[in-house]
């Protein structure tokens, strides 16, 4: 586990409320609305909680007949404080992880259910957004250009902008007919 | 200004109040995020409560003589508020639900709720000054949105 990941487990479960969802959860699996009904919470207050429980990874859900249940993913719990702690990354590693981070936070800022809110002015943002879009891209085909356009506009209307800013950027190459991604 | 004008500022207040109270209890608590949806709430109440001088200032500007023409007025433009700013706090959360996005859902419906029960209580306190056109607006409502009245 990394650092940020032990930070964010340890942010997620200094709260009481997830903290009674998992001493319930860690008697056995259960629904939202077993849950809510145990700790006297709403089942949407519930859902909340282990929405952000799942995201930190201490639980996971799971369908069974009609229900959803919801699981401790106990080998996390079960992973000795000090050995979280001890972090052995090299410095490499670590500017590594903040960038991947930083990245992290502009995808999350400058994209909604997966389209593309605005273009970031800022060219370091910028490119993390095109980089994010370029994953659509498999390395090694050729697209048409039109091609090209409709997989941008996937994320934002304005697919021309996009579109020069990848070559510009040199995250997509062209000739007279057809583009491919370089990276 | 009217006596339900005062009546309802009164109940914005006290409720306002309660929030805060549930906020530093839940706070204290250590249950943040529960506060934060109470936060949410005295925000709300507090832009109702703005918009309740910005409405002032716009029924003023009309220069209108009669008392009960200017308190049509005012409850009138009152309650268009709660029409235009939870706007796009359905289209959050309408957006939200298809992304199963459970964050979003509560936080947009915890701010829609309160503007929910905010002009129902306006219309409410205002009724009982016999302003028969807002009980026809409140059915007229009720019956676009489904509701009973």
């Amino acid at each position: 586990m990394t650092e940020n990941e032990a930070i964010e487990l340890f942010k997620c479960i200094s709260d009481r409320s997830r903290l009674q969802i998992l001493k319930s959860l860690s008697i056995e699996p259960m629904y939202v609305e077993r849950l809510a009904e145990r700790l006297s919470l709403t089942p949407s207050t519930i859902s909340f909680h282990l929405k952000k429980l799942e995201s930190a990874g201490i639980v996971y859900s799971q369908k069974d007949q009609y229900y959803q249940m919801y699981h401790l993913k106990e080998a996390v719990l079960k992973e000795n404080i000090l050995d979280l702690i001890k972090d052995e990354s090299t410095e490499l590693d670590q500017q590594k992880e903040r960038e991947e981070n930083y990245a992290k936070k502009v995808i999350e800022n400058f994209f909604e259910y997966g389209k593309l809110k605005n273009i970031p002015a800022q060219r370091k943002k910028r490119l993390i957004v095109l980089k994010e879009i370029l994953k659509e891209f498999e390395v090694g085909k050729k697209y048409s250009e039109k091609e090209v356009n409709l997989i941008i506009a996937n994320f934002h209307d304005d697919f021309c902008t996009l579109r020069r800013e990848m070559i510009i950027e040199k995250l997509l190459d062209r000739n007279q007919t057809e583009y491919w991604r370089i990276a | 200004m009217n006596n339900y004008v005062t009546e309802y500022l009164k109940f914005v207040n006290t409720l306002m109040a309660e929030y805060n109270v549930q906020a530093d209890a839940l706070k204290l608590d250590n249950r943040k995020d529960e506060s934060n949806l109470y936060k949410v709430r005295v925000n709300i109440c507090d832009i109702f409560v703005k918009m309740m001088n910005a409405t002032d200032k716009k029924v003023a500007s009309m220069k209108l003589v009669e008392e009960e023409e200017e308190a049509k007025a005012f409850s009138e433009e009152y309650l268009n508020w709660f029409e235009k700013i939870p706007e796009s706090w359905k289209a959050n959360l309408e957006l939200a639900r298809k992304h199963d996005d459970v964050i979003v859902v509560q936080t947009e419906e915890v701010k829609l709720e309160t503007a929910s029960l905010l002009r129902n209580k306006y219309i409410e306190l205002a009724s009982l000054e016999d302003h028969q056109f807002l009980l026809n607006l409140n059915a007229m409502t009720n019956a676009a949105t489904g509701k009973e009245a």
